[in-house]
């Protein structure tokens, strides 16, 4: 599999035989080296990992469904111990032995690595270790999973059927145009069916977005959105806007974040910061507006643009993307 | 549940008595019930001569046949070998249609060319697969005399079934039609459901590559026509007394050219005479009489140049359609 990988990740560069034929197996060392150890699991690259059939039955359905089979285990030449080849790298493994024997989790370091190790606990069945994977790659700092390789990821975990990772990367490249310059260089890992199914996710974000901005503004009063100091008008105190009623107010910003939609309908992005006090000057130039220049103003820009957030967050988090065998 | 095949005789004149093997077609499902799954088969019975002679691929197949150590199944190339009425058969993963096309182009009968985009992609493929050079001539030569199958309307489709089927050169000439329709998923559409990733790609590294030969070509039309003075029309109406156009002809014909790079559809002369007549009828700068251009003969050059200039770039395009192009 990882091969495979390999060769989407880069095609010029030829993958070379993950196992040569003359390899002599080498032991992993500690901790997969106990002597108590009933099982020998094999990397595609040659490495033995020493372990234990009722860890590995614990964590994977497939391995437990193994070890019950009748039959006799697969024996070497002078091995008293059963071996299994597997079809991942040392590396693979070894990051998802850390996970379900008590010993310090070793946390893939890349996104390919990450995604390779999900995918693998989703072959062998191992539901729970995924879900310590997915909690322990949640607390990485700096996240693996970031809008500039949003694309790659999504082509991966849709060919691999990782849903949620599929659900994340997609909602991440809602920060990027939804265009072939903007995925021409993970092209080629994203087959053109789930390019389309993902191209039907940001439409369906876009009206979501948009149609949660349109019922904060008519909660309010049902107009359009004031662009002018006239509209703003009225007594407004900064204690206001830590309100529910901040939603219902009917304020040029409605307009602002409706503007800033556009083919990037993020909650992020709608209500970046920078892009809202910019708009913040714009409309205090132009319209003189008293209602606006409030004092505090960090805190204003802040209640609001939090407020939005989480509100298109929520409106977002409604919209799913499917994978093509659902 | 059991599953039936039915063998159909594609009949005349694929019936001779005289045949000596017999091509199976792909099998298509006719019927599903609780009990069994009905497919049906067409036999071609034909002459192993004919096959040889067109076909190096046949023949090595036909060869075996008659050998004793002939392996049962050929996996790259997906046949089968059976025996029917005394008769060995190779079954083929070709549908009825693709073979009787195929046949009908080495036999001494009326040729029975694909119609349709999706008939033509897998007959090429199929005549590709099996080497058969003259074939593959004969019913590309044939096309180019009819009206095109590929249009600027179907070129994406057409060029993911030729990428698909591993068919260069008509990956590469949809490829080319592709390029007068925006890139993006309102144009795709459906169709983006059959594409691979590396053809996705291929197609998108094709464009952008073709995009900078249109620029090289504008270019040089734009240098070729100068100040447009060498391109006013020779109408007897025509009084103007200067010798120079002044800017605004040539204001107009740049920015033209410069809408053409990011939009190709709008290479066409009705665009053209609307471009360059959007701020009314040119007038000389000295004596304000009208001047007019032969703006027939400026678009034919301007897309003169277009077009030499990708084709000169051709060779250089080509090496981005063969990842995918899987027998290309």
């Amino acid at each position: 599999m990882r091969a495979e990988l390999l060769s989407l990740f880069d095609p010029a560069e030829e993958v070379a035989d993950a196992r040569p034929l003359r390899e002599e197996p080498r032991k992993f060392g500690k901790p997969f080296d106990r002597v108590d150890a009933d099982l020998i699991i094999r990397s595609c690259d040659q490495v033995d990992f020493h372990v234990h059939k009722v860890v590995l039955g614990i964590a994977s359905v497939v391995f437990e469904d193994m070890f019950t089979a009748p039959g006799p285990p697969p024996h070497e030449k002078g091995q008293d111990v059963p071996i299994i080849n597997l079809t991942e790298d040392s590396k693979t493994l070894h990051h998802l032995l850390t996970v379900i024997y008590p010993v310090d989790p070793v946390i893939p370091g890349t996104l390919e690595e990450a995604l390779w190790l999900l995918a693998t606990c989703q072959k062998y069945e191992m539901d729970s270790t995924a879900y310590c994977v997915r909690f322990l790659l949640k607390q990485r700092t700096p996240p693996l999973l970031t809008a500039l390789n949003s694309f790659r990821t999504y082509g991966i975990a849709c060919r691999y059927h990782l849903k949620e990772e599929a659900l994340l990367a997609a909602r991440l490249t809602l920060e990027r145009p939804m265009n072939f310059d903007a995925c021409s260089g993970d092209l080629h890992i994203i087959s053109g069916a789930d390019l389309f199914r993902l191209w039907g996710y940001h439409n369906e974000c876009i009206k979501a977005a948009k149609n949660c901005i349109g019922q904060m503004k008519r909660h309010g009063d049902g107009g359009g959105p004031p662009s002018l100091s006239k509209s703003c008008s009225g007594s407004v105190h900064v204690g206001k806007y830590d309100t529910e009623g901040l939603q219902s107010v009917p304020r040029w910003w409605h307009g602002h974040f409706l503007n800033r939609v556009g083919d990037r309908p993020s909650p992020k992005t709608i209500t970046d910061r920078p892009a809202f006090e910019r708009a913040l000057a714009v409309h205090r130039s132009s319209s003189s507006c008293a209602a606006c220049l409030q004092p505090d103003e960090s805190r204003v820009d802040n209640t609001i643009c939090v407020a939005f957030e989480a509100k298109l967050t929520a409106a977002i988090d409604q919209v799913s993307v499917s994978l093509g065998d659902q | 549940m059991a599953l039936l095949c039915d063998y159909l005789d594609f009949g005349s004149p694929f019936n001779d008595s005289d045949a000596d093997v017999i091509l199976r077609s792909r099998s298509v499902q006719a019927d599903v019930s609780l009990e069994e799954i009905r497919t049906t088969a067409t036999h071609f019975r034909v002459h192993k001569l004919f096959l040889i002679k067109a076909s190096p691929i046949f023949e090595r197949l036909l060869s075996e046949t008659s050998s004793s150590q002939s392996p049962n199944h050929d996996k790259e190339l997906k046949i089968k070998r059976d025996s029917y009425d005394g008769l060995p058969v190779l079954c083929l993963s070709e549908d009825c249609d693709t073979l009787h096309s195929l046949l009908t182009a080495i036999y001494p009968t009326d040729i029975g060319y694909p119609r349709t985009l999706e008939a033509m992609m897998k007959t090429y493929a199929a005549a590709k697969k099996y080497c058969m050079s003259s074939v593959l001539t004969l019913f590309r030569t044939y096309r180019s005399g009819m009206v095109p199958v590929v249009t600027t309307a179907n070129a994406f489709r057409a060029y993911l079934f030729a990428f698909n089927e591993g068919l260069r050169e008509e990956a590469f000439e949809a490829a080319r039609l592709t390029l007068t329709l925006p890139q993006t998923f309102e144009t795709y559409g459906k169709d983006l459901c059959n594409a691979s990733g590396p053809a996705l790609q291929a197609l998108w590294r094709h464009r952008q590559a073709s995009l900078r030969a249109v620029g090289i070509g504008i270019r040089d039309c734009v240098m070729e026509v100068g100040d447009l003075r060498g391109w006013r029309n020779s109408s007897p109406r025509d009084k103007s007394c200067c010798a120079e156009p002044g800017t605004r002809p040539r204001d107009q014909f740049l920015a033209f050219t410069r809408r053409l790079v990011a939009d190709l559809s709008l290479m066409n002369f009705s665009h053209f005479i609307e471009a360059m007549s959007s701020q009314g009828v040119f007038k000389c700068p000295s004596c304000k009489a009208p001047v007019r251009f032969d703006l027939f003969r400026l678009f034919v050059c301007l897309e003169r140049h277009v077009d030499e200039s990708v084709e000169r770039a051709s060779p250089r395009l080509w090496p981005f359609l063969p990842m995918g192009c899987r027998r290309g």
